[in-house]
């Protein structure tokens, strides 16, 4: 009787304290940029945004912070990552290091070649970071602005610094609300990152701290969508209504590039013979000859939104769009249309070996070889 | 027996006296006022009948479903955002010459939904179409969003504008919900009131579906377009229009019963006053039922043959002892009076246990399984009085015809070399094995119907064939078609104006992520996904912006102009539509858990995650009810026959033999149906309980008979030899005469009543040979020392 009494007040005891951890574990949905995204049998079929191909293998990232591997026998590999929401760009310097940017002001970094993800810094940071850049200039131009009260353009100037602050306080109000779009580095130490509302973020130390762009000369805070250093070390900013802009003193400085077209530039692509593709909104497609100083328009031939592209190993470019559109050129100037039956759009070609392609976008991954693609899409 | 005290020896508190006295007074009472009694049921069957002929076939959606499960609940309270999704039928018009985009079709599209539009019960509100002014598509151009009707307002017909149509409807993402994937045909969806708002009644889905099958279904096929209807008010359209067919069978069934009767007894006297009553007891319940207001759905169509077939079972018994009586001189009034006096008590008894079997029933709350209950006991009632009281007093005046005289006389004077091996089945060298191999069949049964799933098993609708009309329609759109008819819904519910907050989004999202990872979901429909659409259509429909915003602002105006199926108009009920890939009970059980691990595993804080509602849904809740009252009511139908059985016979032993042959053929059919892949549900799960029901007659009656030979000193084989030839005679032919009636319904064109019929000429077999072999071989070895086998 006593071992039953004992037995029974200890069943008791567990079962309360069961209950009790059944409470604590439901705690509440922990937020997106501190919580782990899930791993999925069919990631592959899930959005995927951007793709690079490091020699033979390729790093896709998408939605709900997927990031996938690709691998030189063709498996897919889902990695774990610290975060759950869309990210939207990836860029490995080396084989082993690499960032991947995403919503929320999420930068994400790994030394092993993708299999391990950390994240150095979110939207709370850089709206820390922007604060910060901010007030200080706008003490700056109010100092200016008083000790000489008739110049109109430091009226601006300090118009321009309310505004900014203005903005940035607006942005982080409801938390790390704005996403990084691009992301760019020139080696494992120096890198640059764009997104939403002019955000634009520097590093020299391999992505332990970001600091502020302030030389940008975007007052309007319009987003920026893409940025890439050249082979010649110049650097190029392309955003929303057709803003380009150059740098060529390793973003100390910037000048807005003239463009003939006001549709937004998504991306920028240097080919082999050093000469330049911009594509964007709408069958947006610039071409420059004089490393992005000034742009041609050039005939696309469609009018849907162009995302992405990638020049193969035989020297043509193929080039992915809205609802199912692939360009395809073999010089880079003319392009042809061809339509996929499929209305998803595409965001990303990856030439995983010589004429074999990988195509991302909104359905996922596809796998097709380029003569397939010409009998298909023709 | 609540007096009785555990001491006293096995039967002294039953006193036969008294129940012979109460026998005695009812059998005076009958049997003085002959005339009486004809005439009070001459005057009760013109009311009763008069009152049939107003019977109405009836079905109702609430009706269908397990009103007090919360699922329903929920649905119900939030019915008015949830209905699109959930009784709603689809429209499907195929343009045979080709894809829709021909300014003919299109017209005739337009009279079609038209013609849908004006037919009453349409929530004509949420009706949609290519036509209806909801169908709208958005754009993202260089100027900003815009958007549209999918047919403009100077849409003309010709072929620029029909190239136009084709542009926005892939623009409004229409391809493969309401268009099909290859363009030859378009679906108009029409969700259905279940009341009248205005006058309040139910809807009529008889009539309902006439009306669409005559100014749609016919009118549109004669113009050469293909119109194919699916959704619950269909299947019950279909389902009550083939009550023709079910009685048409029920109509054979009788025939056969009929011309096996006299086959048997060659009596065209007593075979005649045996079909009378019982089809007059079929009439006066349907009289009965229409007084109660009640009406017939097409699930409880198959009572009023099972009422006929429990009246020949006990109709067969009266008169086969009133042979033998009169076999042995006496006059027909004399016979009748003894059978009265023999069969009253077994009779009754066995008549109350088959009513409160039915009477079970009541403990699954889902309406038609509840109606199917009152059904079946008001049969059982009304079959009472005649077969207890008219049927006697019928045959007292027209006795056996010397040609069924003869017949007996043949019949008694015969050696009954069967019955005289059967009865051998007492002695214990027969008997041990035989419980010995009943017991392997039982284990065998757990075995077997451990496969057992509850529910719904194939594609479509299971109550018709794989190539009725209406699985032939499905099949079509399954293969035409992105999503699937297999809807389920899962409500998210906030508080109001709130639904759009970021929170609520997110959370909302991490559960769809969680649900597409369960095997059977194939897409997903939400508001949300609705709103990270808008978000990107609002940034230059640039991908990279497809995420859900924390900034309230943008959320607001991603949620603006959603369509009312996705959000009601307060912003605090978002359905979420798990698309599935099939309605099995395992997938809906998946879905079911996954949702409810998802909303224990966090708190929700202000948000609540409710299930459900969409068909599949509501078909999860239905799996539910059923396969948790299942048990209970198995358990309830064996409780409460062996309390009558005990209560009749005043000993355990005797009904431990009585019951375990029910026991035994009630797991074998469960274990039948799992082998055929018959799932428990609406319609299979009342004929498990009717079964037990039928089959304790014939046990009840045998043992009583048995018992009163082993009363009078005979040994036990001798006693069951004698009770074989008059009572097991009745019970072997009626248990082959049913089964052999029911048997035909194999070939009717309704898979539904195959299923059932197939179902109880299991159950009849199964029960007779448990009551001729089982029963006696169980009682002789219980009661060798009561009953001496030497």
């Amino acid at each position: 009787m006593k071992t039953f009494s004992r037995s029974a007040l200890t069943l008791l005891i567990s079962l309360s304290v069961g209950l009790a951890a059944a409470q604590i574990n439901a705690a509440p949905l922990t937020d997106r940029v501190d919580r782990p995204s899930h791993l999925t049998a069919n990631a592959a079929q899930f959005p995927l945004i951007d793709i690079q191909s490091i020699n033979d293998r390729q790093v896709m990232v998408g939605e709900s912070g997927h990031i996938l591997l690709g691998t030189a026998d063709g498996k897919i590999k889902q990695v774990d990552v610290p975060v759950d929401l869309l990210l939207t760009a990836v860029h490995f310097v080396d084989p082993q290091n690499g960032w991947v940017v995403g919503h929320d002001g999420v930068v994400l970094h790994s030394t092993d070649g993708g299999q391990h993800w950390i994240k150095q810094i979110d939207g709370r940071d850089i709206s820390k970071t922007m604060q910060v850049w901010a007030e200080s200039a706008l003490a700056e131009a109010e100092k200016a602005s008083e000790a000489a009260p008739d110049d109109e353009d430091l009226e601006i100037a300090l118009d321009n610094a309310y505004f900014a602050l203005d903005d940035v306080e607006a942005g982080s109000e409801a938390g790390p609300s704005r996403p990084l779009l691009d992301v760019w580095c020139r080696d494992v130490n120096e890198g640059w990152a764009v997104g939403a509302y002019g955000m634009f973020i520097h590093t020299t130390d391999g992505g332990s701290t970001w600091n502020y762009v302030a030389a940008l000369p975007n007052p309007d805070r319009m987003h920026l969508n893409t940025v890439l250093g050249l082979t010649d070390r110049t650097l190029l900013v392309g955003g929303e209504g057709g803003r380009m802009y150059r740098s060529q003193d390793n973003g100390q400085s910037w000048t807005a590039s003239r463009n003939p077209s006001q549709a937004s530039i998504y991306k920028i692509l240097e080919l082999k013979d050093g000469s330049l593709l911009a594509l964007g909104f709408g069958g947006e497609l610039l071409n420059s000859q004089d490393q992005g100083a000034s742009w041609t328009e050039l005939q696309s031939q469609t009018r849907v939104s162009l995302y992405n592209g990638t020049q193969l190993a035989d020297g043509s470019v193929l080039l992915a769009g809205q609802r199912g559109t692939l360009l395809y050129s073999r010089d880079g100037k003319h392009f042809n249309v061809w339509k996929s039956k499929s209305s998803a759009s595409w965001l990303g070609v990856a030439e995983s070996s010589p004429q074999k392609l990988m195509l991302i976008g909104s359905k996922g991954l596809q796998r097709l070889s380029l003569s397939e693609l010409k009998e298909q899409l023709q | 027996m609540s007096t009785q005290t555990p001491k006293q020896p096995e039967r002294p508190e039953h006193n036969p006296t008294s129940m012979q006295r109460v026998v005695g007074y009812l059998e005076r009472a009958l049997f003085h006022n002959r005339i009486a009694v004809l005439i009070f049921f001459l005057v009760a069957s013109v009311i009763l009948g008069y009152a049939a002929l107003s019977l109405r076939p009836d079905a109702s959606f609430t009706r269908m479903i397990p009103t007090g499960h919360p699922f329903i609940a929920n649905y119900l309270k939030f019915e008015d955002v949830l209905r699109p999704q959930s009784n709603v039928l689809r429209v499907l018009v195929e343009n045979p010459n080709g894809e829709i985009f021909d300014k003919q079709f299109m017209e005739t599209l337009r009279e079609v939904n038209d013609r849908v539009f004006y037919i009453p019960g349409v929530d004509r509100g949420n009706l949609k179409s290519l036509w209806t002014p909801n169908a709208l598509w958005t754009e993202v151009t260089t100027d900003g969003m815009r958007s549209g009707r999918v047919i403009p307002d100077d849409y003309n017909g010709d072929e620029q504008s029909l190239a136009q149509v084709k542009q926005n409807i892939q623009r409004a993402n229409m391809i493969g919900s309401y268009v099909a994937n290859d363009f030859k045909s378009t679906i108009i969806r029409v969700p259905l009131l279940e009341r009248d708002p205005e006058t309040g009644k139910l809807l009529d889905y008889g009539a309902f579906t006439q009306e669409l099958e005559k100014q749609v279904r016919d009118h549109f096929d004669a113009k050469g377009v293909k119109i194919r209807v699916i959704g619950f008010a269909q299947i019950i359209g279909d389902l009550l229009a083939a009550a023709t067919d079910i009685a048409i069978y029920f109509a054979i069934t009788v025939g056969l019963i009929t011309v096996l009767l006299y086959l048997y007894c060659r009596c065209w006297r007593s075979t005649a006053v045996t079909v009378l009553t019982c089809l007059l007891t079929v009439v006066c319940q349907l009289g009965l039922l229409s007084l109660l207001g009640y009406g017939l759905d097409p699930y409880s169509i198959l009572v009023p043959f099972l009422i006929f077939a429990i009246g020949i079972s006990h109709a067969v018994q009266n008169i086969n002892l009133m042979m033998s009586e009169m076999g042995q001189g006496a006059t027909p009034l004399e016979a009748s009076r003894r059978t009265f006096r023999a069969l009253f008590i077994p009779g009754s008894t066995a008549l109350l246990a088959d009513a409160v079997g039915f009477m079970t029933l009541l403990v699954i709350d889902i309406g038609v399984i509840q109606q199917l209950a009152i059904t079946a006991s008001i049969g059982v009632f009304v079959a009472i009085f005649t077969k207890m009281f008219l049927l006697p007093v019928l045959m007292s005046y027209v006795g056996v015809s010397p040609k069924g005289m003869a017949q007996q006389h043949k019949r008694a004077n015969s050696s009954w070399p069967i019955f005289r091996r059967v009865a051998r089945v007492v002695e214990p060298r027969y008997a041990l094995p035989l419980i010995a191999f009943s017991l392997v069949l039982l284990g065998y049964g757990y075995y077997a119907r451990e496969d057992l799933k509850i529910g719904d098993l194939d594609k479509g609708a299971p109550e018709f064939r794989a190539d009725s009309r209406y699985n032939v329609d499905n099949a079509y759109l399954l293969d035409h078609y992105t999503t699937s008819t297999d809807v389920f819904v899962v409500i998210f519910k906030t508080p109001q104006e709130q639904c759009a907050r970021f929170n609520a989004a997110d959370l909302a999202n991490q559960m769809e992520l969680n649900l597409l990872e369960v095997e059977g979901v194939e897409s997903i429909q939400s508001l949300y996904k609705t709103m990270r659409f808008k978000i990107l259509a609002h940034n230059e429909g640039n991908p990279k912006w497809a995420e859900l915003s924390r900034d309230q602002y943008v959320m607001n105006t991603a949620r603006v102009g959603a369509p009312s199926e996705l959000v009601d108009p307060n912003c605090s009920v978002a359905p979420i539509s798990l698309y599935l890939a099939d309605h099995k009970a395992e997938t809906l059980t998946r879905v079911v858990n996954a949702v409810e691990a998802f909303s224990t595993r966090y708190d929700l804080g202000d948000f609540e995650i409710l299930q459900a509602a969409g068909n599949a849904g509501i078909e999860a809740a239905t799996n539910i009810v059923i396969e948790h009252s299942e048990k209970l009511m198995l358990l309830l139908v064996f409780v409460i026959i062996s309390a009558v059985v005990l209560w009749e016979f005043r000993s355990i032993k005797v009904t431990i033999a009585l019951m375990l042959p029910l026991y035994i053929s009630t797991v074998l059919c469960e274990a039948f149906m799992a082998k055929m892949g018959l799932g428990v549900k609406i319609a299979t799960l009342p004929v498990i309980a009717l079964g037990v029901g039928i089959g304790v007659d014939y046990g009840i009656y045998l043992y009583s008979r048995l018992e009163g030979f082993l009363n009078q000193g005979m040994k036990f084989g001798d006693a069951y030899f004698e009770a074989l030839k008059t009572t097991g005679t009745s019970v072997a032919f009626t248990g082959i005469t049913l089964a052999m009636g029911v048997a035909t319904w194999a070939f009717s064109a309704l898979k539904f009543q195959a299923d059932m019929g197939l179902l109880l000429v299991l159950l009849f077999i199964w029960n007779m040979v448990g009551a001729l072999l089982l029963l006696p071989a169980i009682a002789s070895m219980l009661m060798r020392n009561k009953y001496p086998h030497d």
